[in-house]
């Protein structure tokens, strides 16, 4: 069975004009996608194909105009109580600004510590070990628990958001652009630790990016948004075929230089 | 246009404690016209803020204790290059941008800044929306900036470079923010002018296939520093200091082997 899957999902948003009623305006139409526990998918396009909101009516974020998200086989709409927490739990994301998801004024130790409070049962020792825990295991010292954000460099706050993403061990991320706003050298070491991650976790990752060579190197398959719906899918980022595939396949970056 | 700027002995410095910090430490670097010239290096080298001691726009606590700037061997000072010989366009295009004023006040503010305002002012800006392939150029030059994608931004910025009559112009991450596709528009651009308008680039990025595809000499900087500079070609197949290593490596690791070979 899928551990999250989008089906048939439709949503739409309306612009915020007072007084005109504008025409709702359509991001998605008829998406299904399903991932499988410990299973890397990427999900390619270009800016405005709608898929940071399929992200969002994945992780419960926003509700679907139409077609439903299923969570282990059952409607995210009508959990509550304890199987809605389990949800929440099961299930998380790491943005694209890593400055903007955290706040100045908590250390380090605080913003991982911070699912652990709403989402476990562990008291304050058992907490503050398993965040010396997960700072081990994105790398980062178990000094740095200390430290403000402001303190930190762009690379190593990603690391923190990725590192309070794993706090609840989550069978699902959701990495919407977590790597764009870093340099080239970072990118990778963060695609090699969330490699490494799924290894040892076998967490399942749905990876969000326009960037083809870094899907390449991460994801068990692709698929290509354009206008709101899933326009291709296949194992390997060479297999991939729609037009909408290959007008970003032609932007890809040269390998070597081609100056004259 | 064309000609040569020139940045000598470049020295930015901050305080700490009341102790002064070099951030950019000694930089040399020469920018020619009608080709890009690429600044490379890690997030926090002082890429960006060599871009703004240029022009001599610093943020506030940073300072420029030495260092030259020349077009074509004479001294310029930071007022005389901004917006006149030297434009710039930077990684956030919306940014850069008066949220209430439309795209036509933009330019216009552009052509007087520069003394070329007049009669002809509109059909000089649609010419050169025109030229930096925006659609429907009578349109755009009454849109506000949050009626725009980034993509449409940026080429609006390109533009006000070009009616600047800039002969330089700085790029600082300009495709960063942008998707992949309309990377490959605006570098597109930027190639075009370089050779219509013998435009000088200095372009700054992290991104090594940006540099591959555009530019023909590489400056690498790290911690304040040019460690290494060269031709594009020989930057990619024999670098030499560890930083510039790091990069190509980290670059070419993105790609399958048989295109790396």
């Amino acid at each position: 069975m899928s551990l999250i899957a989008a089906e048939a999902v439709g949503k739409s948003y309306r612009s915020g004009a007072w007084l005109a009623a504008p025409e709702p305006k359509t991001v998605l139409r008829d998406v299904d996608l399903a991932i499988a526990p410990g299973e890397c998918v990427g999900l390619l396009g270009r800016s405005g194909c709608g898929k940071s909101t399929l992200a969002r009516l994945l992780l419960g974020l926003e509700t679907p105009d139409t077609g439903r998200i299923t969570f282990r086989g059952r409607d995210i709409a009508g959990i509550g109580g304890a199987e809605r927490r389990d949800f929440r739990r099961a299930v998380q994301l790491v943005f694209q600004d890593s400055i903007g998801a955290v706040d100045p004024r908590h250390t380090i130790e605080r913003t991982v510590g911070e699912p652990l409070r709403h989402l476990t049962d562990l008291d304050h020792d058992a907490r503050s070990a398993r965040v010396a825990e997960l700072l081990a295991l994105v790398g980062l010292d178990r000094r740095d628990g200390e430290k403000l954000p402001g303190q930190m460099s762009g690379g190593q706050l990603q690391r923190v958001c990725i590192a309070r993403a794993l706090a609840p061990k989550p069978e699902l991320i959701v990495l919407d652009e977590a790597v764009s706003n870093l340099d080239l050298v970072l990118q990778l070491q963060i695609l090699d630790l969330l490699a490494g991650l799924r290894r040892q976790l076998g967490t399942a990752f749905l990876f969000i990016t326009h960037d083809l060579r870094l899907a390449r190197r991460l994801c068990d398959r692709v698929l290509v948004m354009e206008e709101g719906r899933i326009v291709d899918a296949a194992k390997t980022v060479s297999s991939l075929h729609h037009p909408a595939s290959r007008a970003l396949s032609a932007a890809v970056l040269p390998a070597l230089p081609i100056s004259p | 246009m064309g000609g040569m700027l020139t940045i000598e002995g470049l020295r930015l410095a901050t305080r700490r404690h009341g102790a002064p910090i070099e951030l950019v430490r000694g930089l040399d670097l020469s920018v020619p016209a009608g080709q890009v010239t690429a600044l490379v290096g890690a997030s926090g080298c002082g890429k960006s803020l060599t871009c703004l001691g240029i022009q001599d726009c610093l943020p506030p606590g940073v300072t420029r204790i030495a260092g030259r700037v020349a077009v074509d061997g004479q001294v310029k000072s930071g007022l005389e290059l901004r917006g006149r010989l030297v434009a710039t366009i930077l990684q956030n295009p919306r940014s850069a941008f008066n949220p209430v004023l439309s795209m036509r006040a933009h330019a216009l503010e552009t052509l007087k800044a520069t003394g070329r305002q007049g009669p002809d002012s509109d059909k000089r800006i649609l010419a050169a929306f025109a030229e930096v392939g925006l659609d429907e150029p009578a349109r755009v030059l009454e849109l506000y900036p949050f009626q725009m994608s980034g993509g449409m931004l940026q080429r609006v910025m390109i533009a006000l470079a070009l009616l600047s009559e800039a002969s330089f112009l700085i790029a600082d991450e300009p495709t960063t923010d942008l998707d992949l596709v309309l990377q490959a528009h605006v570098l597109d651009l930027i190639e075009r002018l370089v050779a219509t308008r013998v435009l000088g680039v200095l372009l700054i990025t992290h991104d090594m296939g940006v540099v591959a595809r555009t530019a023909r000499t590489v400056a690498v900087m790290e911690a304040g520093q040019i460690v290494e500079r060269g031709d594009v070609r020989d930057i990619f197949s024999t670098p030499r200091h560890a930083a510039t290593k790091a990069l190509v490596a980290a670059h070419l690791a993105l790609y399958p082997e048989e295109q790396v070979a």
